[in-house]
């Protein structure tokens, strides 16, 4: 699916994933720091992972790659049908970029099908870290594995905004053609004979 | 012939919310002027549906509602086919007290209803400063009771205000007619489709303010308009709105001027006259243009 202004519709969760990579390298960089300056603190973090938080972690991580796998579906295909294929939202977006620069209906929803993808891949990939370089019990190993973990967390966090974002357009779009609709059906009611 | 919609944005009062006066509206009576102008409001859960008519005929009207009593229906059959009436179409939203305004040429115009809603907003004022003025303790010293009064004028010294947005043209215009321009300033805010990355394209308003400030008043008005000709002008191309307050018959307006008012939308005049045609005026809020509107409000967020 490509955008006629020249973007490919993955580029912008690309961006979106580098920059919650970047946040979640900068955390993880922080902690490093924090360790090299205490060697105690590292050895008390290592501790609480190996203990209570590597299995929950995995089953955590694992579970919502499922969930969002379950989500991405739905969502691009339910949007898909609901917004982006009705004919008020196809008129106003041809009444505004007809004339000017050319517009991918579907841009939009490529993008948050590849953010959805990206989440899944960055909980699959924590969740993997766990039984992996999670066993390894040294800080750079231990830093990376927290990286993933951020990533995963931040993705996660941003892809379940823009799901609420599409929702709540949705939802509008329903109440919208819902009035309509009523004021249609009170308009034939009114007037029987005209119709 | 096309109707043009208007967004017109209310300025709160002093002592009157604007829920108390658009409740009292929808009571009635609906007669706010000696039976020229009629307005009927109908309160819904997230705005309110109005209508204003504008009688022509009044013999024949006050004939009309003779015969169909409390609730008349106007048909044109009864009307005889008399070009009496004029009707307006508005919806208000609850949480943006914007309107949106649905005008006809040479009928009942944007600046007739805000004038409507503030006769009734200026009466009840005009009360409620009196029951506060009568609560005054009589034993008071004079002074005493002179400074009580200063402070309830102050409450209701404001008027009910309203906003409407013109095109450049539109807007010469009504600076030709105008006693007073002050305060021309002008506000890049854009109402654009916008693209987002992740979700479907919505309408909004991105504001950025540049501001060309000057003052005129009356006498000064030829100066104002030469200069306000030039920096529209000067800016054209580079804004979508620009902002400016005008004294226009006693009434003071803040004018939006826009670059494309066709964004709020036009209708087609026989489309909404065929609608018109049979109208029992009860049940106005239910026909089609109503709804019509109340969408287009929406994309344009006047409405939640």
């Amino acid at each position: 699916m490509a955008d006629p202004e020249g973007k490919q519709w993955w580029s912008s969760a690309k961006r979106t994933t580098s920059w919650c990579l970047f946040i979640a390298a900068s955390c993880a960089f922080a902690l490093y720091l924090f360790c090299v300056g205490s060697p105690d603190l590292f050895d008390e973090l290592w501790t609480l992972y190996d203990r209570s938080l590597r299995g929950s972690m995995f089953s955590g991580f694992l579970s919502v790659a499922g969930f969002l796998l379950a989500l991405h579906t739905f969502i691009v295909v339910k949007m898909k049908e609901e917004v982006y294929e009705n004919d008020a939202y196809i008129e106003k977006l041809h009444n505004e970029y007809s004339k000017s620069a050319a517009f991918s209906r579907y841009a939009p929803l490529g993008n948050l099908s590849g953010l959805l993808f990206s989440s899944i891949l960055w909980s699959v990939l924590a969740a993997l870290g766990q039984l992996t370089i999670g066993l390894i019990e040294s800080v750079y190993p231990f830093c990376a594995l927290l990286t993933t973990v951020f990533t995963a967390i931040f993705v996660f966090i941003v892809a379940l905004y823009y799901v609420r974002t599409n929702i709540h357009e949705w939802l509008d779009l329903m109440a919208e053609n819902e009035h309509i609709l009523y004021s249609k059906r009170m308009r034939e009611r009114d007037n029987p004979k005209r119709n | 012939m096309q109707a043009t919609m208007y967004r017109i944005n209310f300025e709160k009062p002093d002592g009157v919310s604007l829920e108390e006066l658009f409740a009292s509206l929808c009571k009635g009576p609906n007669n706010l002027d000696g039976a020229k102008h009629l307005l009927y409001m109908k309160e819904e859960t997230s705005h309110y549906a109005g209508l204003v008519v504008q009688i022509r005929d009044q013999k024949a009207f006050l004939t009309v509602e003779g015969i169909t009593g409390a609730d008349p229906i106007l048909t044109r059959e009864q009307l005889g086919n008399k070009q009496m009436l004029e009707f307006n179409l508005f919806v208000l939203g609850k949480k943006t007290w914007s309107a949106l305004y649905l005008h006809y040429p040479r009928s009942c115009s944007w600046n007739r209803f805000g004038i409507l809603c503030k006769q009734r907003c200026s009466a009840m004022q005009k009360s409620r400063q009196e029951a506060a003025t009568a609560s005054i303790p009589a034993g008071l010293r004079k002074k005493e009771q002179e400074h009580q009064l200063r402070e309830i004028r102050k409450k209701f010294r404001t008027p009910l205000k309203w906003n409407i947005q013109l095109t450049e043209e539109d807007f010469l215009a009504l600076v030709q007619k105008a006693t007073r321009v002050h305060d021309f300033a002008y506000t890049s805010s854009t109402e654009i489709l916008e693209k987002r990355d992740y979700a479907p394209a919505s309408t909004s308003v991105r504001s950025r303010r540049a501001n060309v400030s000057i003052t005129f008043y009356e006498g000064q008005t030829l100066g104002a308009q030469g200069y306000i000709a030039g920096v529209v002008d000067a800016l054209r191309g580079k804004i979508r709105r620009a902002r400016s307050r005008v004294v226009l018959n006693n009434e003071e307006h803040i004018i939006h001027l826009m670059k494309n008012p066709s964004s709020h939308g036009r209708m087609e005049f026989d489309s909404i006259a065929e609608e018109m045609a049979d109208l029992r005026l009860s049940k106005f809020h239910t026909i089609g243009t109503i709804g019509t509107l109340i969408a287009r409000a929406r994309q344009l967020r006047i409405l939640a």
